[in-house]
């Protein structure tokens, strides 16, 4: 039989079990309410700000679905009367669930001139 | 029988610390491993702290720092080395800028269990491993408790060596690109080398040869632990997920490589 536990082991071992108990539960509750939808991405763009010629705009990308996105290609679109006049990408690595992922595009035409279209494709990994 | 000192203690954590570190810092250092935090459904991070935790319970009662300890006492030291495997883990992680304020608590939460698995592992090898020998621990030199403790810690030794090189792309590369032969090669080499280790290396404890039979059962058990340690891993990180019978044989046979090492040696280095 090993010897008592002084008030130093019994602290951590509190700590520790709480910590578990928590991590535990948390994973059980949303394991069991998270749906089986899959990665869903929205894709929102920002005010266009000139810098060196170009115009860049903010891209934010929300997955609002229950899975992981991998290597989300953002496609961005500047339309003048339903024509394309200039088009930009950007890919990002992983969007995980429940997150947001920002980044910039550029476009050589200012595009408060037109309208902008933003679509995302992903892999789900 | 006197109590430990709060100045022991600190010392037991310590070496637990270091320990936990020295076999996880290449795993908190690799991406793989924090999408695996994201990416893994929760129920699957749930049974991945499960799974951690039994094999606590195994190398603590057959390998760690008490060997003469109870189970309830094998109990609460595994919940303490689980607990400061998360703590450190999120430490780590929150330096290293993986987690932290702008990052889902989810995605955060993930990540922390993936590496504290690993961590926490460590933290048990370490506190048994690191100690500088002594007083009243070290008192069951003779391996009591027989073949199965040695599985279990077999077991622990391929599940701490193959998680190093599991979450990487490059298993599923080999297991694609290599020739049917060469993996044969690679099942015959694994099972030539923990043959080596554990019989002819006069390697610190390894076993005395008591026969033909005796070295072909070792090798071959080994081996088998070795094969299904692989096999849980990869399927934790999703690899057997729309992946043929065949591709999926072969990624187990791949990492099974690293996983004998891990047993065989493990096997000898992990117990106290």
């Amino acid at each position: 039989m090993r010897a008592q536990k002084n008030v130093l082991e019994w602290a951590v071992f509190a700590v520790s079990a709480i910590l578990l108990a928590g991590v535990a539960a948390t994973l059980v509750i949303a394991g069991t309410r998270s749906g089986d939808a899959g990665p869903s991405l929205i894709v929102e763009t920002g005010e266009s700000e000139a810098s060196g010629g170009t115009f860049r705009i903010p891209i934010r990308v929300r997955n609002v679905g229950d899975a992981t996105a991998e290597q989300a290609r953002v496609d961005v679109e500047l339309l003048r009367d339903g024509q394309v006049i200039e088009h930009a990408e950007l890919t990002i690595l992983f969007v995980p669930k429940q997150s947001v992922r920002e980044g910039r595009v550029a476009f050589r035409n200012d595009p408060r001139c037109c309208t902008l279209h933003a679509r995302a494709a992903f892999n789900e990994p | 029988m006197r109590g430990p000192t709060i100045a022991e203690s600190l010392q037991e954590y310590g070496r637990g610390l270091a320990g936990g570190l020295m076999f996880s810092l290449p795993l908190l250092y690799t991406m793989e491993m924090w999408w695996a935090g994201f990416i893994a459904a929760p129920l699957r991070l749930a049974g991945l702290l499960a799974f951690t935790y039994v094999l606590l319970l195994g190398y603590n009662r057959f390998a760690g720092m008490h060997r003469d300890a109870t189970w309830p006492e094998v109990v609460i030291d595994s919940v303490e080395e689980l607990g400061l495997g998360l703590l450190t883990s999120a430490g780590v992680l929150y330096l290293l800028q993986r987690i932290g304020p702008g990052i889902p608590a989810s995605e955060a939460l993930g990540k922390i269990v993936v590496e504290a698995s690993v961590v926490a592992i460590g933290f048990s090898v370490g506190t048994a491993q690191l100690h500088a020998g002594g007083e009243e621990e070290k008192k069951n030199e003779d391996e009591g408790s027989g073949f199965a403790a040695e599985l279990v810690i077999a077991f622990c030794g391929a599940v701490l060596f193959a998680a190093n090189v599991a979450p990487t792309e490059e298993i599923l590369m080999i297991a694609v690109e290599a020739g049917a032969f060469r993996l044969l090669g690679l099942c015959v080499a694994s099972l030539v080398i923990g043959g080596i280790v554990l019989y002819f290396s006069n390697f610190r404890r390894s076993r005395r040869v008591e026969g033909w039979l005796d070295v072909i059962r070792g090798t071959t058990a080994t081996y088998a632990v070795a094969l299904i340690a692989s096999a849980i891993i990869l399927w934790f990180f999703g690899r057997f997920t729309g992946v043929a019978p065949e591709i999926a044989i072969r990624q187990v046979v791949v990492l099974a490589f690293p996983a004998t090492i891990g047993a065989s040696a493990g096997r000898l280095l992990l117990s106290t």
